[in-house]
């Protein structure tokens, strides 16, 4: 693309242009800090939400589900300012923390159903992260479709059974670590409250 | 058998005809059973997924080059007029906030007729807009260039007509097509203007919306249609965009 060429910012994103990025965090960042840090957060946080303001837009580009009706730089801070509310109902929850009213923002966007999944994947690749290295080479191997005699092969393992037990051990694990997280019981519960808690801006 | 195994079972195939009816049965009356079908499903996606880790990595090293930057870099509001060529924005984010200065003040503190307003608010645009070196811009689009250089200078007529043949080798150029609208502005073609910018919003969303929306809506305050340029300010300010706040005055002095 040549530098005079209008800049098609949503296909910069779904590429991953570092430059790109670069420019969002200059111009949108300190917006996206002021109103964090000025709504009860710090910067280790705002730096957090910005960062997974970014991934969800991302994540929709990817998908394709990505429908911004009023401008880029609004729907990247309704993001924000949607993430941090989340963050701050969570505080409330289980901190006692008084949050002030935050200020919200109107317009057109809806994100219960996109930070519900962001936040179930940041879980699963938490836990998945905790396993031992023996499981995520496993799960890897599965997941990279290699054809079970190579996985038995590489793992040392005995027989090919085995290597399906293993495998199959392993998902249970990370299973068991996610569904029994109580976050993902919050996960769960918030889309059942969508109609009676959510603002729909 | 616990849920897991049944799941698993279920997903490799290798339930027999009962087991499965009876599997398919609980999932209809389970929700439970469903939500853990799911999860279990999504495991194997997520886990293969490289894409959000790699792109959280690149954010991670992003903003690390972010912190590296002089304040003076960092720390400035978002101003709509920012586009990804540094170049352009020296030149349009000088000339923005100046004029956005002075158009509040004849917007918001004189009465004056929409005339009044957008006549003023045109010599200020062309008075504050801050020269650019050749040098600075980069090799080739010389006709872009060029054209934005007789844009300085307060040559629409001509500047203008480097950006149509800039359009007729390019008609996604985006840039070519905001400044030429601004030059039919100065050359009181409205019209003109009105279709260039209202072509820039109808194509992928660039930084350079934010302007074309806001002297679309300036566009029609000069036509003195009213009603069309209010709803647009109202836009603008419903986008939160950094023009929000002129397009707020703006809309109080046209009630």
């Amino acid at each position: 693309m040549n530098p005079y060429e209008q800049y098609n910012l949503i296909d910069s994103i779904r590429k991953e242009d570092r430059a790109v990025l670069l420019e969002i965090y200059k111009i949108y960042f300190p917006q996206a800090r002021h109103f964090i840090m000025e709504n009860s957060g710090n910067i280790f946080e705002a730096e957090d939400v910005f960062q997974d303001a970014l991934v969800l837009i991302y994540l929709k580009i990817k998908k394709n589900t990505l429908s911004i009706k009023s401008s880029f730089g609004s729907y990247l801070i309704g993001v924000v300012k949607f993430l941090w509310l989340k963050e701050l109902e969570r505080k409330r929850k289980y901190f006692g923390t008084t949050v002030e009213d935050v200020e919200l923002l109107p317009g057109d966007i809806d994100l219960l159903e996109d930070y519900v999944k962001m936040e179930k994947r940041k879980l699963i690749l938490e836990h998945y992260n905790e396993l031992n290295e023996e499981c995520r080479k496993i799960l890897d191997l599965h997941n990279k479709e290699t054809p079970i005699s190579i996985s038995t092969s590489i793992m040392g393992y005995a027989s090919d059974q085995y290597t399906m037990n293993r495998k199959s051990k392993c998902k249970s694990r990370l299973f068991k670590a996610v569904w029994n997280n109580p976050r993902f019981k919050e996960l769960k519960d918030e889309l059942n409250q969508q109609d009676t808690k959510v603002p729909r801006w | 058998m616990n849920s897991i195994s049944r799941i698993q079972k279920y997903l490799d195939g290798k339930m027999s005809e009962n087991e499965l009816k009876e599997f398919r049965e609980d999932l209809q009356k389970d929700p439970e059973l469903v939500q853990e079908l799911d999860l279990y499903r999504s495991l194997d996606r997520i886990v293969a997924s490289r894409d959000e880790e790699r792109f959280r990595k690149k954010l991670s090293q992003v903003y690390a080059e972010f912190k590296e930057l002089p304040a003076e870099k960092t720390e400035k509001a978002p101003p709509s007029a920012r586009k990804l060529n540094k170049k352009w924005l020296v030149a349009v984010s000088a000339t923005l906030i100046s004029t956005l200065s002075l158009l509040f003040y004849f917007v918001a503190v004189k009465k004056e007729s929409n005339q009044a307003i957008f006549e003023k608010y045109m010599v200020t645009y062309s008075t504050n807009l801050t020269l650019r070196s050749h040098a600075q811009f980069e090799a080739g689009k010389k006709r872009l260039e060029y054209g934005i250089q007789l844009y300085t200078r307060g040559n629409y007529s001509d500047a203008s007509q480097q950006f149509k043949m800039v359009l007729s080798e390019d008609s996604e150029n985006q840039d070519a097509r905001f400044y030429n609208g601004l030059c039919y502005m100065y050359l009181n073609e409205f019209q003109s203007a009105i279709t260039s910018f209202e072509y820039i919003l109808t194509q992928p969303y660039s930084f350079v919306h934010e302007n074309a929306k806001f002297y679309l809506a300036l566009c029609y305050v000069r036509i003195n249609n009213n009603e069309t340029a209010k709803a647009l300010l109202q836009e603008i300010i419903s986008d939160n965009s950094s023009h929000s706040d002129i397009a707020q005055k703006v809309l109080e002095k046209l009630r």
